[in-house]
């Protein structure tokens, strides 16, 4: 925590939706602090302290334009959640803490040909058939089980391992970031711990903050993304929101140790013991990196394996009425990479942190799939299970203000303990089915913690995305069905 | 369970409890030695994973820690209990620690522990035991051993 933490004004307003933290608001800022948010969303953000978070961030070596937080900003380990910070791939640092336990923890869209009044008669049936199929909770074993040469396999492959064993298609990895796959991935640095951890939790949901949603296309913003993407007013999408599992955590657990003691060797000062870090280039940046796009990779393969149980669950309620069930996108949030971006003029390449944040580029970039290239890359925004979740399309102004980044979902503004003290998970689970919301969950402790009042309003963090221009709202969906892990 | 597992009635001397956290859980644990406060940060631990066995278990495991500095210790003992509950879903019901060459109140050279963990596996198609919450893993975030007459105490969040 920040020695100056308390002492410390407000943030100061450039204008209705950004926030800067300058170099003078704590001692050892190398640049300026930028928070995007409402005015609204400032006291919550003050109490929270993940500003300091923002101010920590802007203390390490090599960063690269400001330290950022997206409108989802609440506190972290290391970085925010939302946090977002470039460093430069030759001067600058890696840090685990930029990108969380929860490796490419994401979420991915299906869409399909099925009408909200398709699936209404069936709804708790469609609901069920999932909860029992997709293996989540505590512990979530139940998945598949590999041995460990597989699961290798799995760390370089990423969703085409699951393609090519026929649980997906070609079109699923061409509308998946990066392919489903990151070409930088290191088996050989995941540790055996790791490893073991992944075995048997490949298709698998976790518990937590994880789910699957069945929702329908409310609202359309903008008719021409929505037609390049596929989303048509009144249709049913299915949402898997998952990470990379315990190998994941083991992976982050793992490099945080190393990186403690590189601290030291490499002479660096860090203001949080959770920034532990270590140049880019260094043997610990190298094996952190490409031990983290190992995990990266599980986690696409995770969601990809998970697809295809949804999409078996689908078609055998609905038969053909639901379509090809088609991927409209799947999107990471707790990922670093290296990437070019323009700085002051010229393109210089950068490691970009991610944590709690979605990549989110514009019409004509080259890494947005060719279906979406003219309108830009979809930004997926899940929000809390009572209320809506939104799909944006990457815009150019991100370029300019966030390295290419965007908000990833709402955010938690009560505890746990709270949440559960405030409502009973069958009250929960009551009062959303009376808004036509048919839930279900591994425990009602579960669904007391994951209520809707425990989370920030998503569409308030939306509407600061697309005022500030880092991305354009493209549809609204809202939830009927939602599965709880 | 509709809430936190209740901590149990500590002696004055060695106990965990619940503090508030936004995202995540946050223990307090104490003792009198640094032993007895990581041993309450992994019973603390235990406890969140899944309700343990009442009488103890048959089974037991045990594991090394070398660390640089005690919240380092204390750190990677817990992500040791993480590990073993994921990988073989040993829900523990009692754990010995034991430091190894202790170096009084100060850090210097290090800290290392020998864990002795004792439980039961879990065996949820049987109805053993009841999970309860999953655990990313034990962070350095806040995290500062305090040593105040006698008594040794440190706040320990977890990712969940």
């Amino acid at each position: 925590m920040s020695k100056d933490a308390g002492r410390n004004p407000r943030p100061v307003r450039l204008d209705p939706f950004r926030w800067l933290l300058p170099t003078t608001w704590r001692s050892g800022m190398l640049t300026e602090g930028l928070i995007f948010a409402s005015e609204r969303m400032i006291p919550a953000i003050l109490e929270d302290r993940a500003h300091e978070q923002v101010a920590n961030v802007a203390c390490l070596p090599g960063i690269v334009g400001r330290s950022l937080a997206m409108p989802d900003i609440h506190w972290g380990y290391g970085f925010a959640i939302g946090g977002v910070a470039a460093m430069d791939v030759s001067e600058g640092v890696v840090s685990p803490g930029g990108v969380g336990y929860d490796i490419n923890c994401g979420v991915r869209v299906l869409l399909t040909d099925l009408t909200e009044a398709d699936v209404r008669p069936r709804l708790s049936e469609f609901v069920d058939a999932l909860f029992r199929s997709v293996p989540a909770g505590v512990g979530g074993h139940g998945g598949l089980v590999l041995k460990e040469p597989e699961l290798k396999k799995v760390l370089l492959e990423g969703a085409r391992w699951a393609v090519t064993r026929g649980l997906g298609r070609e079109q699923d990895l061409i509308a998946c970031e990066d392919g489903g796959k990151m070409e930088s991935a290191d088996p050989g640095a995941v540790s055996g711990r790791a490893v073991k951890r992944g075995l048997n939790q490949l298709g698998t949901l976790g518990s937590g903050n994880h789910f699957l949603e069945v929702d329908v296309v409310d609202e359309v913003y903008d008719e021409t993304a929505a037609r390049a993407f596929g989303l048509v007013g009144g249709r049913v999408t299915i949402g898997i929101h998952v990470g990379s599992r315990g190998l994941g955590h083991q992976v982050c657990t793992d490099s945080l140790e190393v990186m403690q003691r590189a601290i030291a060797r490499y002479g660096l000062s860090i203001p949080d013991r959770q920034l532990a870090c270590a140049p880019v280039g260094s043997p610990e940046g190298r094996d952190y990196l490409g031990a983290m796009a190992a995990a990266a990779n599980y986690a696409w393969a995770n969601r990809q394996v998970i697809t295809d149980l949804v999409r078996k669950v689908t078609e055998e309620l609905f038969g053909a009425s639901a379509g090809r069930m088609g991927l409209l996108y799947d999107v990471a949030h707790n990922i670093a990479k290296i990437e070019e971006h323009g700085v002051d003029g010229r393109p210089r390449r950068l490691c970009v942190h991610r944590k709690g944040a979605t990549r989110a580029f514009p019409a004509g970039h080259p890494d947005v799939p060719p279906p979406y290239r003219h309108v830009g890359q979809p930004v997926l925004v899940p929000g809390d299970m009572g209320r809506h979740s939104y799909v944006l399309a990457g815009a150019a102004t991100a370029m300019e203000l966030s390295f290419g980044s965007a908000c990833h979902g709402a955010g938690r503004v009560m505890s746990r303990t709270a949440a559960k003290r405030a409502v009973r998970g069958e009250d929960v689970r009551r009062e959303l089915g009376e808004q036509g919301i048919v839930v279900r969950g591994h425990s009602y402790a579960g669904l007391a913690e994951e209520a809707p009042s425990a989370y920030k309003d998503v569409g308030d963090v939306v509407e600061v995305v697309h005022g500030s221009g880092l991305a354009t709202k493209v549809a609204r969906l809202r939830p009927v069905g939602v599965i709880k892990g | 369970m509709t809430r936190l597992p209740q901590a149990p009635e500590p002696p004055s001397d060695a106990g965990y409890a619940y503090l508030e956290h936004t995202a995540d859980i946050r223990i307090r644990c104490w003792g009198r030695t640094f032993s007895e406060l990581v041993r309450q940060a992994l019973l603390g631990t235990a406890a969140l994973l899944a309700v343990p066995p009442a009488k103890g278990g048959a089974e037991k495991r045990t594991a090394q820690v070398t660390a640089p500095d005690r919240v380092a210790a204390v750190v990677q003992a817990v992500n040791e209990l993480l590990f073993l509950f994921d990988v073989e879903g040993l829900v523990v019901a009692d754990v010995c620690v034991e430091e190894q060459h202790p170096s009084g109140a100060g850090d210097a050279g290090g800290c290392n522990l020998r864990l002795l963990f004792q439980g039961d596996i879990l065996r949820p198609e049987e109805g053993r035991y009841l999970p309860l919450y999953g655990v990313k893993a034990a962070t350095y975030h806040g995290a500062e051993v305090r040593v105040t007459d006698d008594r040794w105490s440190l706040d320990l969040t977890l990712d969940v």
